[in-house]
């Protein structure tokens, strides 16, 4: 099997890419309406809603950036994953139980409209639309460069050796329009409980095989490190106590603000539901995220004791160790996973995307939506895939920060702009529209900022953790600063259950 | 009342991290480069980095475990409008296990930053399932331990979260406003 390595590789990446597009085929004979195709119907259960939140939470990053995170950095990204436990929780506390109860009143059909609802603010609604479509063309083109530049290494030395970039994101968008503009939503979440438990067992895989690539296994491995440098064993890593502590920040209460996480909580069939969602949410995350400390770890000390030459780049870390010290087999089924990484978390962006520029904003200015909805937000969905795909291309050839700028109105951004917006606003009465139009405004602004003037905050503290505590701190005083406007009473009700 | 409590510890979070950040820096505080490799980065001397920061790193991660606990109380306190039992805190008896499990989250915490003042002036620190004390206290225990707040949630979600009565009263009112958007502009009187 070994000399047929690539082959085995390519065979479990194809049938991955065949199986979801299966399931977009599915998917479409139950999607018959814009609802369905946004909020697939709110009909899905437990397990489909844990996991497809779960999987849409670890990106591409966790399988490429992630272990090349630990293998540069030490333990100092181990404080994204665990956030994941508290993370999910405060989610589960804090908005879970309100969007489904909003989306239920108010027969939502996307979080702006939730947002509408709540706030009574039509600029609200826009901005978070704004906010939303402009991290999504971010995160996307991340996803598809990431997954093109992946395809393209993996057919190097096959029959198509001489592919080039054009051709792989063309593969890629192919693949992931196909399933997303016939299945929606629908074909989102059932892909996504396929990715997540391919995502799950190659965790598991890849955690075993790493402890057992070095003689030893991890205590020789965590010897090796910390004879070289002991603050890469410490809790912080080489980034520092300050830098990890704004990451926990972020990530944990940045958490509560990632649409393209949080909408799931509205699609779900029962509020009651929601309580099987967080552990299913919680065990997959735990499962998967163990691929990304391992091989970071085995990479740095395989490195470090010299059975293994230096990387080429951080980021190379996990492709390497699977092709050298895993079965083919088993690196195929993980090759597979992180395909299912990068799709689960792209199709999740181009629904809210879609949603965004065909229910959203429309409705903000004009006060309604187009007239023969699905068939529209099929045509956004296939448009946002291509310009996504267009910023892929040029920022690879012509203007490599463009992708990074962009990407950088990721999860800080979301974070800063939707999580007082959201998260405390639909908790809060005395929350005002001002209030979330600031906080959404200042986030972009301070993000955008920060990217483009490259801007290096002290102790590498996170600039989207910066973002965040200003954004909250603006949303309370303005809130406090006015006298609360009356709500609809139904809201009004809501809130209070 | 959660909000003016979540806006006071937030409040006391921007004091911290203000005052951090107006520290001078030690240089290579966020890592400095590997001699032998160019792809990794090293911590360096940890003592001269955080030797001196120590208690202000605990207040940080403190304040941040009892805001994300505040805000939990804050998600799932119930408010007066639909009647029933919101005495108190309106928490309907969350309070307690809710404290306790941020108690422990807090007693990890502190038991990780005591473990890596130690970790600093210890010359041969032994190893606990593969990891040295602090970093097996983040990785074992603060990332597992807050797992209980989603214990509460899953054990409690019919108290605490979504009982019986609120459902019911949801029910009730999702009907009300359909039949509301239903009813005809003279309210269904002709």
């Amino acid at each position: 099997m070994e000399a047929h390595r690539d082959l085995v590789i390519l065979s479990c990446v194809g049938a991955y890419l065949v199986l979801c597009m299966a399931v977009g085929i599915w998917a479409m004979r139950r999607t018959n309406s814009a609802h369905d195709f946004f909020m697939a119907g709110r009909g899905l259960g437990v397990l489909v809603t844990g996991m497809a939140i779960f999987s849409t939470t670890l990106s591409g990053f966790a399988f490429v950036g992630g272990p090349g995170l630990v293998y540069a950095m030490g333990t100092s990204s181990l404080w994204i994953i665990i956030t994941s436990s508290m993370g999910f929780a405060l989610s589960s506390f804090l908005i879970a139980k309100r969007l489904r109860l909003f989306a239920e009143l108010c027969d939502t059909a996307s979080l702006p409209d939730a947002v509408a609802a709540r706030y009574g603010a039509e600029s609200t609604r826009l901005l978070t639309a704004i906010a939303i479509l402009l991290g999504v063309m971010g995160y996307l083109a991340t996803q598809l460069l990431a997954m093109a530049t992946v395809l393209q290494s993996l057919l190097e030395g096959t029959v198509v050796d001489a592919i080039s970039l054009h051709a792989c994101v063309f593969i890629s968008l192919a693949v992931l329009v196909f399933y997303c503009v016939t299945g929606g939503i629908l074909a989102s979440v059932y892909t996504d409980v396929v990715q997540g438990f391919v995502m799950i067992v190659g965790g598991v895989l890849v955690f075993l095989a790493a402890m057992a690539s070095m003689d030893g296994g991890p205590v020789e491995m965590v010897q090796t490190i910390m004879a070289d440098d002991r603050e890469a064993m410490s809790p912080w890593g080489t980034l520092g106590m300050l830098g990890c502590l704004s990451w926990y920040f972020l990530f944990v209460i940045g958490g509560t603000g990632q649409p393209h996480i949080i909408t799931k909580n509205m699609m779900v069939r029962r509020v009651s539901d929601l309580r099987s969602v967080l552990p299913t949410s919680i065990v997959g995350y735990f499962f998967s995220a163990l691929l990304w400390i391992a091989i970071g770890i085995a990479m740095r000390a395989l490195v470090l004791s010299g059975q293994h030459p230096e990387l080429s780049a951080a980021d190379t870390a996990a492709a390497v160790f699977l092709q050298v010290f895993t079965h083919p087999l088993l690196a195929g089924v993980v090759f597979a996973g992180l395909f299912a990484a990068i799709m689960s978390t792209g199709d999740a962006f181009l629904n809210i995307g879609a949603a965004a520029l065909v229910h959203d904003i429309p409705k903000a200015l004009r006060g309604r939506v187009p007239q023969n909805e699905l068939f529209w937000a099929r045509v956004a969905t296939v448009v946002l895939a291509l310009v996504a795909g267009g910023f892929a291309l040029y920022s690879h050839y012509q203007n490599e920060r463009m992708v990074a700028i962009l990407g950088a109105f990721g999860w800080g951004t979301f974070g800063a702009a939707l999580a007082p917006t959201v998260a405390i606003g639909f908790n809060w009465k005395r929350a005002s529209a001002l209030a979330a139009n600031v906080a959404i405004l200042s986030s972009l602004a301070f993000n955008l900022g920060v990217e483009v003037f490259d801007v290096a905050i002290p102790y590498g503290v996170s600039g989207g953790a910066v973002s965040l505590l200003l954004s909250l701190v603006l949303f309370f005083t303005i809130s406090y600063a006015r006298p609360p406007k009356p709500l609809d009473p139904d809201i009004e009700a809501v809130m209070d259950l | 009342m959660w909000a003016g409590v979540s806006f006071g510890v937030l409040v006391v979070l921007s004091i911290l991290f203000t005052y951090a950040l107006a520290q001078p820096a030690v240089p290579g505080s966020f890592g400095i480069p590997h001699p032998d490799f160019q792809t990794m980065l090293r911590g360096g001397d940890g003592e001269a980095r955080h030797g001196g920061m120590l208690w202000l790193g605990w207040a940080f991660g403190a304040a941040q475990i009892v805001l994300f606990a505040v805000l939990m109380a804050f998600g799932a306190r119930r408010g007066p409008s639909l009647g029933g039992d919101t005495s108190g805190l309106g928490l309907r008896g969350l309070g307690w296990p809710l404290t306790v499990v941020t108690v422990g989250c807090l007693g990890v915490w502190t038991l990780l930053m005591v473990s890596y003042g130690r970790y600093l002036g210890d010359p041969d620190p032994a190893l606990y399932f593969a990891l040295p004390a602090p970093a097996a206290t983040m990785l074992y225990l603060l990332w597992s331990v807050p797992v209980f707040f989603a214990v509460l949630y899953v054990v409690g979600f019919r108290r605490w979260v979504y009982s019986q009565d609120d459902e019911a009263a949801f029910m009730a009112l999702v009907e009300k406003r359909h039949a509301a958007q239903n009813m005809p502009p003279d309210g269904g009187v002709a």
